[in-house]
């Protein structure tokens, strides 16, 4: 019985032993090499002539390209010297900077105005829309809040109504 | 336990084809003076029939197993600049071609299978064929090959490159990167199974 096995067994190995043999032993159609060469050579071709026609496109931009970035740079080199001649020489009339300023000042510095400064109306400078009197003149047309009660301005011409 | 000589014989049968191949193997190093293009016109003369068997062990068609091998070659026309880093440029060959192999075969997958038993026939040189091969039908070969389609991924692969006569089992073992061992061990675990199978199917024929 095991004899039996043994030689199924043995029969079976010759069996993947001759299947694997002949799957190793093929050969190719004759001419492989002549094939695959062509193949390569056609490769390489293709391989040239697409690096020749990348490098013609990049031929005629690359002069225009050279020349447009040499004006930009250009342009920037002037724009940013005029831009710094106009900052360290103020062009606004009518102020006069100490003789031998160094443009470096303490705040505690005397301020110059940069125009004369004309007188305030009546005396007072702070606000057009004070009365005489010192009040807040708001007209009645004025948007209020609701529940805010305002007191009514007393008109110009009735006189100042608080002085006894 | 009685069918052991015969495993043993089928795990042995790899070392034993792998000393009788490096006994057999020329060398080949390409001369420094070669340029790229030279080394490969080199190298297409020398490998390409082993990288066309390692194609045709996968794909089994002929027009199939040579595309793939001049794909290859297209592949190591691109990475031309590391030629001269290549330690062992048959290993290195044969792992592309492996993995265009398995690239075409994936993508293949959605296609019918095409195994093609009559052009397997011819294009075996009959000069070739011993007197047990001759014994063997085409049927019988395809079905043993579809039963080799039929074993895990790892031992199938390891059971395919070690039908190659040229390749030992150290160099599978690069190609599949892994260790000699696990190859020897995949190699038997595969024609274990194989064994199984076709005594599964003797039975139910």
């Amino acid at each position: 019985m095991n004899r039996g096995i043994y030689h199924e067994q043995q029969n079976h190995d010759q069996r993947i032993d001759r299947t694997l043999r002949r799957l190793g032993s093929v050969t190719p159609a004759a001419g492989i090499e002549d094939r695959i060469s062509a193949r390569l050579a056609r490769e390489r071709s293709k391989t040239q002539g697409r690096s020749a026609s990348r490098a013609r496109f990049f031929a005629l931009p690359r002069f225009a390209i050279g020349v447009a970035s040499s004006l930009v740079a250009c342009v920037a080199i002037i724009a940013g010297s005029v831009n710094h001649s106009h900052r360290i020489l103020p062009t606004v009339p009518g102020v006069r900077l100490p003789a031998g300023s160094s443009g470096m000042g303490a705040a505690s510095a005397a301020h110059i105005a940069n125009q004369p400064v004309s007188a305030p109306p009546q005396g007072r400078a702070r606000s057009v829309r004070q009365t005489a009197s010192g009040r807040a003149v708001i007209s009645s047309q004025t948007q209020k809040p609701a529940g805010v009660a305002v007191p009514r301005t007393p008109s110009p011409a009735s006189g100042d109504a608080t002085r006894p | 336990m009685s069918s052991f000589p015969g495993q043993l014989t089928g795990w042995m049968a790899p070392a034993l084809i792998t000393e009788k191949a490096l006994a057999s193997e020329e060398t080949f190093a390409p001369a420094k003076t070669l340029d790229s293009t030279e080394t490969i016109t080199a190298l297409v003369a020398h490998y390409s029939a082993t990288l066309y068997r390692v194609a045709y062990s996968v794909m089994r068609n002929a027009a199939e197993a040579e595309d793939a091998v001049q794909e290859a070659f297209v592949r190591v026309l691109k990475h031309r600049e590391r030629l001269g880093e290549i330690h062992d440029l048959r290993v290195w060959l044969i792992r592309i071609t492996w993995n265009v192999v398995l690239d075409k075969k994936r993508r293949s997958k959605t296609r019918p299978e095409n195994d093609d038993i009559a052009d397997f026939v011819r294009v075996l040189p009959a000069a070739d064929r011993r007197a047990d091969d001759s014994l063997i039908s085409s049927q019988e070969h395809g079905r043993i090959l579809k039963l080799i389609d039929r074993l895990p991924r790892k031992e199938r692969e390891a059971l395919l490159l070690s039908a190659v006569e040229e390749l030992s089992t150290v160099q599978i073992a690069t190609v599949l990167g892994t260790t000699e061992s696990s190859i020897r061990s995949r190699i038997f675990r595969a024609r274990r199974e194989l064994s199984a199978l076709l005594e599964k199917e003797g039975v139910s024929r």
